[in-house]
């Protein structure tokens, strides 16, 4: 049974990393706060979640919602962007990952992308594009989700209701 | 009172015919001009013209008018032959048929004093003797009859007898002696008869042919329906502007352009002599102005000549103010790699400005103009022409289609320095965006 269950492991650890090295994936993660004027911020951290080399991630393309209107945008240094009501396309000018250029390489992140929309806007939909190492001339493009950065709060509640699970099973093997 | 007056009739009747009784007896018997015909007219002129062909305008047209007194014995006018009175003998009928009577009866002339008999002129005013020959000499016979400056073609000149009237001396003081004693004998190399014929050529000159173009075109577009106007330059004050000159000086042509642009004029004569004249046509508000000299090349003998002048307008546009502004993306080549795009560019006044920027994600392309050169076309569909940078290298140009529609469509061709195809996306639809074209 323990073979059969090391197998089944195994496979899926296979699995699981060739499909990361033949489709990288990312990963954009936003903290959202609310200005004066109604005004709402939304500072997101792009993660490429890549594992193998080559596959750098320079264009981020966020769908926005219609209604919503687009205040301002700041990008990192080395990015710039096309946008309008409904869309923003951010992308790096530079090919290759630092110091030679200004993509983002896999297993690294970049902050500094901060958008403000004139209401909250939540999660969007979004797709990134990674150079191709193995076919240049054709690059990857990935959809996702922006999601929340976890609030410290939630952390804490999270860390302290483990810690509560842990000293209540530490308890109830004592007695 | 009466009776005095009676008596004295009697015997002025009585006097007159003793003296008459007497000159006949005496052989020197006159006869009254009114009743003869041995006056006759004559009309000399100057031979030195072949078959008497005048240059219009040009050439003063001399006529001598004599009258002669053939009746072979002397003739007793009561009223003599002024200078008026032989022009009143002449006759001048136009290329029309038209007849031109000479003399001004408001010009007086001194008449010699006759003889009075209580307050009462008897005595003729003049007596022409045997072979009397008195003349007038007309300078210019066209200052007379101004038609003959104007009109060329052939004249008519006849001396008409009926015109020698007698003198009502001391009733009608308008009439008397003012003759020219210059003898037709003198008056060399003339060419005699009762009635002349003479022709008057036109001058020198020819006839202005006008076209009216837009210019803007290639080729240039006639113009109809343009009025157009020749004036004499020497009728032209100076200072005149060109809208004074239209509105107030009288032409020698009027007239408007047909479909071809050519000017059609009202005259009935369209020979311009030669001189120098001002063109000018009106358009779309605008004068235009062209000048005609004497001097130039085209002008013929008989106004046979041709001169042509174009008249050069540029149509005025309406100038329209354009936006183009947004952004939108689509995906030029295949379904799966995304273009994206932005501007503002706009037309002011004729002048393009603004910017444009391109991103096509496959290639990592980006363009971001440098400046923008033209924008044409029409809404909804408009074309940006303009220069800038590929991935920050600058020397290359470009041209974007942008439709305005639904969905909008943007396209872009981005060429090299050398002109040759760097980069090009047809125009396709947009998934996204907007893009707004703002005409003003």
């Amino acid at each position: 049974m323990k073979l059969i269950s090391a197998i089944i492991i195994g496979l899926l650890v296979i699995l699981t990393s060739t499909s990361v090295s033949a489709t990288p994936m990312a990963d954009i993660r936003y903290v959202e706060t609310e200005l004066a004027g109604g005004i709402w911020q939304y500072d997101y951290t792009v993660f490429n979640t890549a594992v193998e080399p080559g596959f750098d991630l320079y264009d981020v393309f966020l769908f926005l919602k219609e209604d919503v209107a687009l205040i301002d945008v700041s990008v990192p240094n080395g990015w710039v962007f096309i946008a309008f009501n409904d869309f923003v396309d951010t992308y790096s000018l530079i090919p290759g990952a630092p110091p030679i250029g200004t993509d983002i390489a896999p297993g690294e992140f970049l902050g500094g992308f901060i958008f403000q929309f004139d209401e909250k806007v939540g999660d969007l939909a979004f797709d990134v594009i990674f150079a191709n190492p193995l076919d240049p001339e054709n690059p990857i493009i990935e959809s996702g989700s922006t999601l929340p950065v976890p609030e410290p709060s939630t952390i804490l509640l999270l860390a302290a209701g483990i810690s509560g699970l842990g000293f209540a099973k530490r308890r109830r093997l004592m007695s | 009172m009466n009776l005095f007056l009676k008596e004295l009739r009697m015997k002025c009747r009585w006097v007159v015919s003793t003296v008459v009784l007497c000159s006949c007896l005496l052989g020197i018997t006159p006869i009254w001009g009114y009743e003869s015909s041995g006056l006759s007219f004559r009309l000399f002129a100057d031979q030195d013209h072949p078959d008497l062909k005048y240059i219009r305008g040009e050439e003063a047209i001399t006529i001598l008018v004599v009258m002669t007194n053939d009746a072979g014995v002397p003739v007793a006018t009561k009223r003599g032959f002024s200078e008026i009175e032989l022009h009143r003998t002449l006759t001048v009928t136009d290329p029309f048929g038209a007849r031109h009577f000479l003399g001004d009866e408001q010009e007086t002339h001194k008449m010699p004093m006759p003889y009075f008999l209580n307050g009462k002129a008897w005595e003729p005013a003049e007596e022409l003797p045997k072979n009397w020959v008195r003349s007038a000499k007309i300078e210019d016979l066209s200052e007379l009859v101004p038609i003959m400056k104007t009109t060329p073609g052939w004249y008519t000149i006849q001396g008409l007898q009926f015109f020698a009237r007698y003198a009502s001396t001391g009733i009608d003081s308008d009439y008397g002696f003012l003759g020219m004693l210059t003898h037709p004998n003198n008056w060399k190399g003339a060419i005699e008869s009762n009635t002349l014929q003479i022709y008057v050529a036109p001058m020198s000159g020819g006839q202005v042919r006008v076209q009216v173009v837009d210019e803007t075109p290639d080729p240039a577009k006639p113009l109809g329906q343009v009025p157009v106007k020749i004036f004499k330059s020497a009728d032209i004050p100076a200072g005149s502007t060109l809208e004074t000159t239209w509105d107030r000086i009288p032409p020698v042509l009027l007239g408007t352009t047909d479909f071809d642009g050519y000017a059609t004029w009202e005259a009935s004569s369209r020979c311009l002599v030669s001189d120098n004249y001002t063109v000018l046509a009106k358009y779309g508000g605008e004068i235009k102005s062209e000048s005609v000299s004497r001097t130039e090349t085209g002008w013929a003998n008989e106004c046979t000549g041709n001169i042509a002048k174009v008249m050069r307008f540029v149509e005025k546009v309406v100038e329209v103010n354009i936006v183009i502004s947004g952004g939108a993306y689509n995906f030029p080549q295949t379904a799966t790699y995304r273009a994206t795009f932005s501007m503002d560019v706009s037309r002011t006044k004729g002048v393009p400005s603004g910017w444009l920027k391109y991103y096509y994600t496959r290639t990592r392309m980006n363009f971001v103009s440098t400046g923008i050169t033209e924008v044409s076309g029409t809404k909804p569909n408009l074309t940006i022409k303009g220069v800038g940078t590929v991935n920050n290298v600058s020397g290359y140009s470009f041209e974007a289609t942008v439709v305005d529609g639904s969905p909008d469509s943007f396209g872009i061709i981005i060429k090299r320095a050398d002109g040759s195809a760097y980069y090009s996306a047809p125009t396709k639809a947009n998934s996204g965006g907007d893009l707004t074209i703002t005409v003003q």
